[in-house]
């Protein structure tokens, strides 16, 4: 009797070691939090808004690094290994499409924000372009957050619900901004509202918001068609300060500012100060992210041209 | 006698653990509750004063769905829908409001100005008629052209409807 009751009493101790040992396995798979890898700054912001602390969120690119011209390195390789998606701009904004490469050659999948917006298309060299920066309207970076909700909820069904959620929060953030966006810049006549800046970033930004936009260098800082600096362009954006008398000039946090501030020189005009564009700021500063950017950039053009 | 012991203490073991597990799940009941409709013929007029769009700022969880330029949910089912463009002093008319019960009932209205109108003020005018009457005659304002997304609960008595309201901004 005492046996019988001793084995089945150890039988039992050994199914709860079984079942402790299933539980905590469990638990280690749950608890896992998902990695995604984003390209750019903007893109790793909007993705963070969306599923805030679910998931592990890394972005390649640094605060102030320019996506044009940026080469990865065996590190952000690794990091992709890793990731259980990959989430990038697209359109040629990874110069040489390093993103893409790098989701490719590690078999990830990858989510491409700027699908889905209407695109504009700039003609150069016999080529035609679609501008990859089309963030810098809030109402685009709107559907970056819809391409990013639909591609994480794919990936993590189960948790849908919540990452829909913060993104129905932060696409009201969205609009708030671009209202405020509207409101701000009603205090610079539409004859004044010209914006100068070191690369053909704005497009979007002053479609949306009744700017004339000129850069010397074309829509990639990078070496790819319809892209850096010419001699003509150069001419062109001196021109266009004189002849429309823009009071300022500015340079983009991401670019080098040697050649707005040489333009500035030669147009006699100031330079009105510094604008995020290809990237956001570092950690701590007014610009980061996205909706902090955008502020800033807001309140500089306004100082500088009202 | 021994093989017979250790069956039965198996059995209540087992037994104990699924009579556990059971309990910790709880019981998955439908909370049920019986609601009477309310009586009369209801109408909703809705009279936006701005050209209601497709909201650029919308949730699309499914990329071929269009986002929505008006909705009206009643107790959290949605009651109208409007994908298209509706231009501004255009009357809407639902009638008759299906799903109102007796007692408290919720409206939600959400609709987006135009993005170039935005620094207006704008208005949505909801009107609610029990056969013919109006018995709730609203204005929901949007400050500075930003998406209306209001509720109001109208309070429907078998005899005489009476109403309370609440505000989401």
């Amino acid at each position: 009797m005492l046996r019988a009751l001793g084995s089945i009493l150890a039988l039992i101790a050994l199914m709860a070691g079984a079942v402790d040992a299933q539980q905590s396995r469990s638990a280690d798979r749950s608890d896992r939090k998902l990695m995604i890898v984003c390209s750019t700054t903007q893109v790793a912001d909007f993705t963070r808004q969306v599923v805030g602390d679910r998931c592990q969120v890394h972005c390649i690119l640094a605060p102030g690094a320019d996506p044009h011209t940026y080469m990865p390195t065996p590190g952000d390789a690794q990091m992709t290994a890793k990731a259980d998606l990959c989430i990038q701009n697209g359109w040629h904004l990874e110069g040489k499409n390093w993103m893409s490469t790098l989701a490719k050659d590690a078999g990830k999948p990858i989510v491409t924000c700027a699908d889905g917006v209407q695109p504009i298309e700039l003609e150069t060299q016999g080529e035609k372009i679609r501008d990859p920066h089309t963030w810098l309207a809030p109402k685009n970076a709107a559907v970056y957050v819809n391409n990013i909700v639909r591609g994480v909820a794919k990936l993590d069904p189960a948790n849908k619900a919540d990452y829909e959620a913060r993104a129905k929060l932060y696409l009201q953030q969205l609009r708030v901004l671009d209202s405020w966006i509207r409101e701000q810049f009603n205090v610079i006549p539409p004859a004044k509202r010209i914006l100068v800046t070191s690369h053909d970033a704005f497009n979007y930004f002053s479609q949306e918001y009744g700017f004339k936009n000129q850069a010397p260098v074309g829509w990639s800082t990078g070496s790819e068609v319809g892209a850096g600096m010419t001699p003509e362009r150069f001419k062109a954006v001196v021109n266009s300060i004189r002849s429309f008398g823009v009071k300022a000039v500015f340079v983009e946090t991401s670019v080098n500012p040697k050649l707005v501030r040489e333009i500035a020189r030669e147009a006699g005009v100031e330079v009105g100060g510094e604008l995020y564009s290809d990237s956001m700021g570092p950690a701590g500063s007014a610009g980061e992210s996205y909706i902090g950017m955008m502020r800033e950039n807001v309140l500089t053009i306004i100082l500088a041209l009202k | 006698m021994r093989p017979l012991v250790a069956a039965l203490i198996w059995l209540i073991l087992l037994g104990g653990l699924t009579l556990y597990m059971t309990a910790r799940q709880g019981p998955n009941r439908a909370i049920s509750q019986e609601l009477s409709r309310a009586e009369g013929l209801y109408s909703l007029v809705l009279t936006p004063t701005f050209d209601v769009e497709p909201d650029p700022f919308a949730l699309q969880t499914d990329s071929s769905e269009k986002p929505a330029a008006l909705v009206v949910k009643l107790n959290g089912t949605e009651l109208v829908r409007m994908v298209e463009k509706v231009e501004g002093g255009k009357t809407i008319r639902v009638e008759p409001i299906k799903g109102l019960v007796q007692g408290k009932n919720e409206f939600y209205f959400e609709a987006s100005p135009l993005i170039p109108e935005a620094q207006r003020s704008e208005a949505l005018r909801v009107r609610i008629l029990r056969d013919g009457r109006i018995i709730e005659d609203r204005s929901f304002w949007s400050e500075d052209g930003v998406r209306i997304a209001e509720t109001f609960s109208v309070n429907l008595e078998t005899s005489k409807p009476s109403q309370e309201n609440g505000h989401e901004h």
